[in-house]
């Protein structure tokens, strides 16, 4: 049977083709569509099985307490899904952007950015915690190495921060997990789910890797390195350090609270609270900024604040909200990074005053820009909406009209940012000369815009699958 | 053993938190690496101190050494390695680039000055005056 290897070759398959990568510059953007090709089929492949049951992969034929396994269950498949089409767009657009500018940095990006896939995929598949922080630190310096290659000054210096930040977190999360070993003794978490107990060390633990994910996903107030790294960054960077690196370290933080069924403890409700300050804070400093690429950059700190949310609202209508959220901002703020990158290349500027009349200059940009904007900002019918909703729905019948205020100013805060983007586009400036983006940079934007409104329409039967007794089906029953 | 084993885990970590939380990257990056150790040697603890026992459970000796620690202390070790290793690259060319080595504060980017600062000084909105003047 081929499906139950699927979860060590979807690691396996990019960590090969980066090697190869390095190898050849010219041959890279190949052998990256041979890993998505490859990926992509194995991931349609274990759609069907995994209707029925979780796929386990016991490495080395050894089982949990003494082995390594890997799972695969619909929570992870629907990670690695969404990794994989953001990824396929940001391959593509990296590969037309690269083809454009000639920039120096393609010789690292390629084998780089494989390396991130192949990271991100050991994350969604590991079920031990030994092997998250090994995934986390490959995602880790494979993500700052991508923010350094612009090489730019700012860069460099945002680029240490980062590094600085998310080795601090690496090391707290292995400090958590050598506090839970020394306890249990094993780090597989569905023995640890039966194991733990709300003792002491034990919430130490917890804490350490909390804190530890909360600065890895940029959560308000540790999000001090994410607008700087962001917003340096290449184009086709940017829009992979937005849309799937910070996605990880989220995706291990909701699954440590489904596995350990922490719903309601005062870590869940900080968590949730914390969202809702990133939600008013990153819409404020997008307001407030007048770098476009540094607007997308606090866009997507607010955006996370929506995640965020799940853990004080509660219920399956906000766990299926904030995946949604979750999937839909993946496809739109890619989008949004491809589009302001394709302005800054035909304005030659990433201000807002620089980039005024760019409309003429690059009209497939500003079309494929406004549809992924409507999901950011929360308007039917997107993705965004059908997340922005379910959230919404659940904090009327949760009573918690105070997340009501907050989702209802993250919304109009985030309309009011984009639309500066668009208003400053569209003022005539008939005797100014923009250069050609190239017609398929635009098309790539046009695609992912296309792919976010879908989510508006398809999103629904997508979450069905993710009411909380189909997450508990990676637990420990 | 046990207590002179935490004692000198707590000191290496007080000394790493000291160093982290200094505002240039050299005493950082010494910080972050002391840290790394602290956290390596008390992975390497939680499979308890022994001495002299098998690593595979034998009925013939009093008890045995869990080889599983070390086994992931090894994969830490490298991995702090690397990271090091990749951040001291990464401080030096952000000393070479921005001529300091502070953490933050200096060398912001053009655009994240503060909106305040971007008022013009006295002296260039005389000579704006002037121009308009003129």
């Amino acid at each position: 049977m081929m499906v139950e290897h699927t979860p060590w070759l979807l690691t396996a398959v990019p960590l090969l083709m980066a090697a190869f990568a390095m190898l050849s510059a010219r041959l890279a953007p190949y052998l990256a569509s041979v890993s998505t090709l490859i990926c992509g089929t194995l991931l349609l492949q274990a759609l069907e099985p995994l209707s029925q049951e979780t796929i386990i992969h016991t490495l080395g034929g050894h089982a949990a307490p003494l082995g390594i396994e890997l799972y695969l269950d619909r929570l992870s498949w629907m990670m690695l899904a969404l990794t994989w089409l953001g990824g396929a767009l940001c391959s593509l657009y990296a590969f037309f952007w690269f083809r454009s500018t000639g920039h120096a940095g393609v010789a690292g990006f390629w084998p780089l950015w494989l390396g991130l896939i192949g990271g991100m995929n050991a994350l969604f598949v590991s079920g031990d915690l030994f092997n998250l922080y090994v995934a986390l630190e490959v995602i880790g310096i494979c993500a700052v190495s991508l923010a350094a290659l612009a090489q730019s000054r700012e860069a460099i210096r945002a680029a240490t921060n980062y590094l600085l930040a998310t080795y601090a977190a690496s090391l707290a999360y292995l400090f958590g997990v050598g506090i839970l070993y020394g306890l249990y003794g094993t780090m597989d978490w569905r023995l640890l789910a039966t194991l733990a107990q709300p003792e002491a060390p034990a919430l130490l633990a917890a804490g350490l890797m909390i804190a530890a994910l909360a600065i890895k996903a940029a959560l308000f107030p540790l999000h001090f390195w994410l607008p700087s790294a962001h917003a340096t960054a290449l184009p086709p960077v940017s829009a992979i350090l937005s849309a799937l690196a910070i996605k990880g370290a989220f995706y291990l933080l909701a699954r440590l609270y489904i596995q350990l069924e922490m719903p309601g403890s005062l870590p869940a409700l900080l968590l949730g609270y914390l969202g809702a300050a990133a939600i008013l804070y990153g819409g404020y400093q997008a307001l407030m900024a007048h770098n476009i690429k540094r607007i997308i950059a606090y866009s997507t700190v607010a955006q996370s604040g929506y995640f965020f949310l799940i853990f004080a609202i509660g219920g399956a209508m906000a766990w299926q909200g904030g995946f949604l959220q979750l999937y839909s901002h993946i496809i739109a703020k890619a989008t949004l990074f491809f589009a302001v990158g394709n302005l800054a290349l035909a304005a030659g500027s990433v201000t807002l005053e620089g980039i005024k009349g760019v409309a003429r200059a690059a009209p497939l940009t500003l079309f494929g820009a406004a549809m992924a904007a409507l999901s950011i900002a929360g308007l039917p019918p997107s993705g965004g909406f059908l997340a922005k909703w379910l959230l919404l729905q659940s904090a009327i019948e949760g009573g918690a009209w105070h997340f009501v205020a907050v989702l209802a100013i993250g919304g109009l805060l985030s309309a009011a940012y984009l639309f500066k983007i668009f208003r400053y586009a569209l003022i005539e400036q008939p005797e100014k000369r923009f250069n050609d983006p190239g017609v398929w940079l635009g098309w790539v934007v046009l695609l992912g815009g296309f792919i976010s409104l879908l989510f508006g329409f398809v999103g629904g039967q997508s979450v069905a699958w993710f009411d909380l007794s189909a997450l508990s089906l990676g637990g420990a029953s | 053993m046990e207590w002179l084993f935490a004692l000198v885990l707590g000191v290496m970590t007080a000394t790493g938190v000291f160093l982290t939380l200094r505002a240039r990257t050299f005493p950082v990056v010494l910080g972050l690496t002391l840290l790394a150790y602290a956290v390596n040697l008390f992975l390497f603890a939680m499979g308890r101190l022994t001495v002299g026992m098998p690593a595979v459970i034998d009925e013939a000796a009093p008890g045995y050494a869990d080889p599983l620690p070390q086994a992931l202390v090894l994969t830490a070790i490298v991995i702090a390695f690397g990271m090091t290793a990749f951040l001291i690259v990464l401080a030096l060319k952000a000393r070479s680039e921005l001529g300091n080595d502070h953490v933050d504060g200096l060398h912001m980017a053009a655009d994240e000055v503060p909106v305040k600062r971007y008022k013009p000084t006295k002296e260039a909105r005389r000579q704006k005056n002037e121009g308009v003047s003129s």
